[in-house]
C-alpha cells in the first residue's frame, strides 16, 4: 500500500475513533464518575480543593474507600476530549440534512457551552468589594491567592510599589529560599518558609524553629475552605550597599505590615489578596437588610449605590438576583455586616465582582441547545405517533 | 415617662430574682382531670379564619394549629378517651383547649414519643408501648430533669447527637412550646397582687394586667410611695409589676394583633403590647385590641358570650388585616386545607391501581377488562385533577410558582409523572403506562404525606431572599423537577420490562417489550430536554445571584449527573453498545441518580442547597438504592439467561 494511502487510512481510522459514540459514552461516564466523587469529597475536603483536584485537573488519583488508589483523567482533560469528540462526531461527521437539523443545532450549542466554560476558566476574574455606607471604591480583591506587596510612602518616584505574584514563591520547598531584586529597590528580598495556612506564635521553651523577635511561624493543615487559609513566610531584607540584613515575618492577617527603614525611606512588606481596578467608582449610599416579619429569615438585601464615572453619576440598586452589569463587570449582592449590628449602626455591604467575557454565553447556548433538542425530539415524537397509529388498527 | 421605664427595669430585675417556672402560672381546678367539652362548630370556624402571623407570613389560625399539633402530636387529629368513649379533637379544638382550658389540655395525650427510653431517662414510668403519646400531666414530674438533660445535649452538635439525645432535645422543645400555649392567656386570667381599689377608687374587684396598663400613672405613684418608705421593699406594687413583666414574657406564642401602622410589618402578641405600654401610652386602637383579646378567656366558660366576644375580636383583627391588604388569601388557605386534596387523590390513585390490576386478570378485549380499564382511567385522571387543583391553590395562596420547597417538589414531580404516563397511555393504549400512572400517584402522595408529617413545619413557608424570585422559581425549578419526573417515570417503565423478562411474562408478545423500549427511550429524551435546560437555567440563575454560572455545588452536580447519565444512555444506544436490556437497566440506574440528586445531596450537609431535609431520609434512600441495585442485578440475570437461550437456539 502506498504511504499516502496508508496515512490516509490511519487518519480515517483515528478520526472515526475520535468521532465515535463509544468515545462520547466513555468520556461522559468518566465525567459522571468524577462529578459523583467530587460531590462526595466536598464533605471532607471543601469545595476549592475538590474543584482543583477533580474538575480543573488533567489527571488525578482517587482513593476508593480510602484504600484503593485509582488513577483517573481530570475533568479538564475530559472536557477537552469531549470538545474534540463533538467537533469530529457531531459537527464534521454528522449528517447535514436540513430535514433533521435538531441534533446539529443542539451539539453546536454544547460546543458553545464548552467554549464558554473554557473562556470563563481562563479569562474571568472574580473577587469582592466591601464597602461601608458612605465609602467609595474602584477596586475589588480576590477571594483566594496572595501577592507580596512592597510599598513605600516616601520612596523615590518609580519605586513606590512592587508586587510579587504568589506564583513566584508558592511552589517553594519548605527549606528553600528565593531571592528577589529590582533595579528600583535598594535591597534584595529573600523569602523562605512560605506556607498556605499559618499562624504566628510566640516562642516558648526550646524549639527548633526559626524565630524572629520572639515569634515564629507555625504551618497549619490546609483548611477545606480556601478563603480560610492564611499564608505566611519569613523574609529577609538585605541592603544592597551595606549588606545589612533585616529579618521578619510576613503574615496575611497582620494588622501592621513588616517595615524596614533604609536610608531614611520606610519600606513595608505585606501579604494581601490580589486586587483589580474597575474603570469607575462605586459609592455605597445605603444598605438595607429586611427580614420576614417576626423572624430572622432574610427577605431583602439591598444596596443603594452611586456609580461615578468622570463627571457622570447614576443611582443604582443592587439586590439579590438583580446585579449591576457595566463595562464587562458585574456586581452582585453577596453579603453584609457586621452580623452583630444594632439598629442605627453603620453597615457594610459586600459585592461579588466578576469580569467574565463569556458571561452570557451559557444563556445563548441554553437557547440553542434547547431549541435543537426540541426540534429533534418533536420530530421523533411525530414519527413515534405515526408508527403507533399504523400499529393500532392492525392489532 | 422616665419613671415608668425605671419601674419597668426594676420589675424586670425583680422578675429575674423571683422568676418561677412558667408552669406555676396555671392553677388546676382540682386533682381530677377536667372533662373534655366540645367547642361549638361556629366558634371553631371563626377561629379557623382568624389570621395569625407566624414564620414571617400571615396564615389562618387553622394552619398554625394544624402544624403545631403535627409537631407535638405527630398527627392532625387527637383522640382523647373520656369515660370509655373516644373523642376526636381537631387541631383548632386542641389549641383552643390549650389556650382557654389549660387544665383540660394538660391531660390531653399531646406529646408523641417515639421511644420510651426518653421517658425512662427523665425518671418516669413509661407506657407499655415503645411509641406512645403522653400528656403534659404525665410528664410534669419529670420536666425538670427533661430540661436539664436537654440543656446538656443541646451543647452537642445536632448531627453528632444520638437518637436518645435528639429525642430528648425535641421533647423538651415541644414541652416548652406547649407551656407557652398554656400560659398565653395568664395575663388575662390571673389577677395581680394589687387590688383595683388600691389604684383607683372608682374601680373594684381584682386588678388585671390590662387594667393596670390603663392606670400606669397611678401605679407609678404607688410605686414611688412604697419606695419612699423602704427602697428595698418588695411589696404588692413591686410584686404586681414583676407579675406584669412575667405575663408579658409568657404571652408571646401567637402574634394575633395587627399593628395599626401599615409600615410596621410585624404583628404582635399581647406580651409585646404589654411591654410597649411601659415605653409610652398605648394608642386607643391598640388598647381596644388588647382588651378584646384579654376578654376572650373571661368568657370562655359561657359559649354564647365567648362567641360574641370572639366575633368582636375577629371583626377587629380582620378589619385591620383587610385594611393592611393582608387578609386576602386567609379564607382560601382554610378552604385548601379543608379540601384535603392530596389525601383524596391518594385514595383515588389506590382505587385506580386496583382497577387496572383487576383488569389484567381478564383478556384485554373482554368486556369486564374494558370496563375496569375505563374505571382505572377515570380513577387516575380524577385524582390527578385533585392533585393539580391542590398545587394550583397553593400557588394562588402564596402567589408563587408551583415549586419552591422540597415538599412541593414531591407534589409537582408526581403530578408531572402521572400526567406524562397518562399521555403515554393515550398514545399506545397498552395499560402499562396507566398502571404506572396510579403507582406513581400513590407513591408521590404517600411520600408527600410522610414528609409533611415528619418535618411538621409549614409547607408554604417564607423564602430566603435568594429564592424569592418568581421568574427563576417558575423556570429553573419547574424544569429541573420535570426532569426528575421523567427520570423516575423512565425507571418505573424499565422495572416493568425487567420484571416481565425475569418472570417470563408476555413472552409471546414481542411488541409488548418493543413498546416498553420505545416508551423508555421517549421519556428519556423528554427528560433530557428538561433536565438539561433546567440545569443550565439553574446556572444562569446562579450567575445572576452569586456571580458564577457553575460552582460544582452538590445540587448542581446532582442535576448534571442526571443529564450526563441520560446522554450516556442515548449515545451508548446509538453506538450499539447497549440494546433493550441495557437501555432498561440503565434507566433503572437513572432513577437512582434522580434519588441522589433530589434527596441524597441534601444529606451531605455542604453547599448552597442544603435546605429542608429530614433526618430519617437516609435510611429510606439506602433502602431505595439497594432495591434498585437488586433490580439492575435481576435485569443482568435475565439478560444472561436470554443470551444462553439464544446460544442454545443457535
Amino acid at each position: 500500500m502506498p504511504e499516502p494511502e496508508r496515512q490516509s487510512k490511519a487518519f480515517v481510522r483515528i478520526f472515526a475513533f475520535l468521532a465515535s459514540y463509544g468515545v462520547a459514552a466513555v468520556i461522559l461516564t468518566f465525567l459522571l464518575l468524577l462529578t459523583f466523587l467530587g460531590t462526595l469529597e466536598q464533605v471532607d475536603h471543601g469545595l476549592f480543593a475538590v474543584q482543583e483536584r477533580y474538575f480543573n485537573s488533567l489527571f488525578l488519583v482517587h482513593s476508593f474507600f480510602g484504600v484503593l488508589p485509582v488513577p483517573l483523567p481530570g475533568a479538564y482533560l475530559l472536557l477537552v476530549l469531549l470538545f474534540i469528540n463533538l467537533v469530529c462526531g457531531a459537527i464534521i461527521r454528522a449528517s447535514k440534512s436540513w430535514r433533521r437539523p435538531g441534533m446539529l443545532i443542539a451539539h453546536s450549542g454544547i460546543l458553545l457551552l464548552l467554549l464558554g466554560s473554557f473562556v470563563t476558566y481562563r479569562y474571568s476574574i472574580n473577587g469582592n468589594m466591601r464597602l461601608y455606607e458612605g465609602e467609595a471604591s474602584s477596586e475589588f480583591e480576590s477571594y483566594t491567592g496572595w501577592v507580596l506587596e512592597i510599598v513605600s510612602a516616601n520612596a523615590p518616584a518609580g519605586a513606590e510599589a512592587l508586587i510579587i505574584p504568589e506564583s513566584d514563591f508558592a511552589a517553594m520547598e519548605p527549606d528553600e529560599t528565593r531571592t528577589f531584586h529590582s533595579g528600583h529597590l535598594p535591597f534584595e528580598l529573600e523569602i523562605s518558609g512560605y506556607a498556605k495556612n499559618t499562624r504566628v506564635d510566640p516562642v516558648s521553651g526550646s524549639h527548633s524553629m526559626i524565630a524572629v523577635d520572639g515569634f515564629y511561624l507555625v504551618t497549619m493543615p490546609r483548611a477545606p475552605a480556601e478563603e480560610q487559609n492564611i499564608a505566611g513566610a519569613y523574609v529577609a531584607v538585605v541592603e544592597n550597599e551595606s549588606g545589612k540584613r533585616h529579618e521578619g515575618i510576613i503574615w496575611a492577617m497582620e494588622t501592621h505590615p513588616y517595615t524596614v527603614e533604609i536610608d531614611g525611606v520606610d519600606w513595608a512588606f505585606l501579604l494581601r489578596r490580589p486586587r483589580w481596578t474597575v474603570p469607575f467608582t462605586i459609592v455605597l449610599d445605603k444598605f438595607t437588610m429586611e427580614t420576614h416579619p417576626g423572624t430572622s429569615l432574610p427577605k431583602v438585601f439591598l444596596s443603594d449605590v452611586t456609580k461615578l464615572e468622570g463627571k457622570s453619576q447614576e443611582q443604582i440598586k443592587i439586590e439579590m438576583n438583580e446585579p449591576l452589569r457595566y463595562k464587562g463587570y458585574t456586581f452582585f449582592q453577596a453579603s453584609w455586616g457586621p452580623s452583630d449590628a444594632r439598629p442605627g449602626d453603620r453597615l457594610f455591604s459586600v459585592f461579588a465582582v466578576v469580569r467574565n467575557p463569556a458571561d452570557k454565553w451559557p444563556l445563548y447556548a441554553c437557547i440553542v441547545i434547547t431549541g435543537g433538542l426540541l426540534v429533534h425530539f418533536c420530530q421523533k415524537l411525530l414519527l413515534y405517533l405515526r408508527r403507533e397509529h399504523r400499529r393500532r388498527p392492525a392489532s | 415617662m422616665k419613671r415608668v421605664q425605671t419601674i419597668s427595669m426594676l420589675a424586670m430585675t425583680l422578675l429575674v430574682a423571683l422568676q418561677a417556672p412558667a408552669a406555676d402560672g396555671v392553677t388546676p381546678g382540682s386533682d381530677l382531670p377536667a372533662p373534655v367539652q366540645p367547642w361549638p362548630d361556629d366558634v371553631v370556624d371563626l377561629w379557623k379564619t382568624l389570621p395569625i402571623q407566624d414564620g414571617g407570613r400571615l396564615k389562618p389560625f387553622d394552619t398554625f394549629a394544624a402544624f403545631k399539633m403535627l409537631k407535638l402530636h405527630g398527627k392532625r387529629t387527637m383522640r382523647v378517651v373520656q369515660d370509655g368513649a373516644t373523642i376526636k379533637l381537631s387541631p383548632v379544638e386542641w389549641l383552643l383547649d390549650c389556650l382557654f382550658r389549660p387544665d383540660t389540655a394538660m391531660t390531653h395525650p399531646t406529646f408523641a414519643v417515639d421511644n420510651y427510653s426518653v421517658i425512662v431517662a427523665i425518671g418516669l414510668p413509661p407506657h407499655k408501648e415503645k411509641r406512645s403519646r403522653y400528656s403534659y400531666a404525665e410528664l410534669e414530674p419529670g420536666i425538670g430533669r427533661l430540661f436539664e438533660l436537654a440543656k446538656q445535649y443541646s451543647e452537642i452538635n445536632a448531627p453528632q447527637r444520638n437518637g436518645l439525645q435528639t429525642m430528648t432535645v425535641n421533647l423538651a422543645a415541644n414541652v416548652s412550646d406547649f407551656e407557652y400555649l398554656l400560659h398565653y392567656f395568664d395575663f388575662a386570667r390571673l389577677p395581680l397582687r394589687l387590688s383595683a381599689a388600691e389604684l383607683s377608687p372608682n374601680v373594684d374587684g381584682p386588678l388585671m394586667t390590662t387594667d393596670a396598663l390603663q392606670l400606669l400613672p397611678a401605679l407609678r405613684q404607688l410605686y414611688l410611695e412604697e419606695q419612699s418608705h423602704d427602697p428595698d421593699a418588695t411589696g404588692p406594687v413591686v410584686e404586681s409589676l414583676a407579675q406584669i413583666m412575667h405575663y408579658a414574657d409568657t404571652s408571646r406564642a401567637l402574634a394575633l394583633l395587627p399593628p395599626p401602622d401599615s409600615d410596621i410589618l410585624e404583628w404582635r402578641a399581647p406580651g409585646q403590647l404589654i411591654r410597649q405600654a411601659f415605653q409610652g401610652p398605648l394608642p386607643a386602637g391598640e388598647l381596644e385590641l388588647l382588651q378584646a383579646v384579654a376578654d376572650l378567656p373571661k368568657t370562655a366558660g359561657t359559649p354564647a358570650r365567648f362567641k360574641e366576644q370572639l366575633q368582636k375580636f375577629h371583626g377587629l383583627v380582620t378589619e385591620r388585616a383587610e385594611a393592611r391588604g393582608e387578609y386576602g388569601k386567609i379564607r382560601l388557605e382554610v378552604a385548601f386545607y379543608k379540601g384535603n386534596y392530596f389525601y383524596y387523590s391518594l385514595c383515588l390513585y389506590v382505587l385506580g391501581f386496583l382497577c387496572i390490576a383487576l383488569s389484567w386478570l381478564g383478556s384485554a378485549d373482554s368486556r369486564s377488562s374494558r370496563v375496569l380499564t375505563g374505571a382505572a382511567i377515570v380513577l387516575t385522571a380524577l385524582p390527578l385533577t385533585l392533585h393539580v387543583t391542590g398545587i394550583v391553590l397553593r400557588c394562588i395562596v402564596r402567589s408563587r410558582p408551583p415549586v419552591s420547597t422540597l415538599y412541593e417538589t414531591i407534589l409537582f414531580t408526581s403530578a408531572i409523572a402521572v400526567f406524562a404516563a397518562l399521555l403515554m397511555e393515550y398514545m399506545n393504549r397498552q395499560r402499562i403506562a396507566l398502571a404506572l400512572a396510579s403507582v406513581l400517584g400513590v407513591a408521590g402522595m404517600f411520600l408527600a404525606n410522610k414528609y409533611e408529617v415528619k418535618e411538621a413545619v409549614d409547607t408554604m413557608p417564607s423564602l430566603v431572599a435568594v429564592l424569592d424570585t418568581n421568574f427563576w422559581l417558575a423556570t429553573h425549578v419547574t424544569t429541573i423537577t420535570i426532569g426528575y419526573a421523567a427520570g423516575l417515570l423512565a425507571a418505573a417503565i424499565a422495572h416493568v420490562y425487567v420484571l416481565a423478562k425475569l418472570f417470563r411474562l408476555k413472552q409471546a408478545q414481542p411488541e409488548f417489550f418493543q413498546s416498553l423500549t420505545r416508551m423508555v427511550y421517549g421519556v428519556l429524551c423528554f427528560g433530557l430536554l428538561f433536565s438539561f435546560s433546567g440545569t443550565v437555567l439553574g446556572g444562569i440563575w446562579a450567575n445572576d445571584s452569586w456571580g458564577r454560572f457553575w460552582g460544582w455545588d452538590p445540587k448542581e452536580n446532582g442535576a448534571l449527573m442526571l443529564v450526563r447519565w441520560s446522554l450516556i444512555i442515548l449515545h451508548a444506544r446509538l453506538g450499539g453498545y447497549i440494546r433493550d436490556y441495557g437501555l432498561h437497566t440503565f434507566a433503572v440506574f437513572g432513577g437512582m441518580i434522580v434519588a441522589f440528586s433530589w434527596w441524597g445531596v441534601n444529606l451531605l450537609g455542604v453547599g448552597l442547597h442544603s435546605y429542608g431535609f429530614t433526618s430519617g431520609a437516609f435510611r429510606a434512600l439506602v433502602i431505595f438504592w439497594c432495591i434498585e441495585g437488586g433490580i439492575i442485578l435481576l435485569g443482568f440475570v435475565a439478560w444472561l439467561r436470554s443470551q444462553s437461550v439464544q446460544v442454545e437456539d443457535g
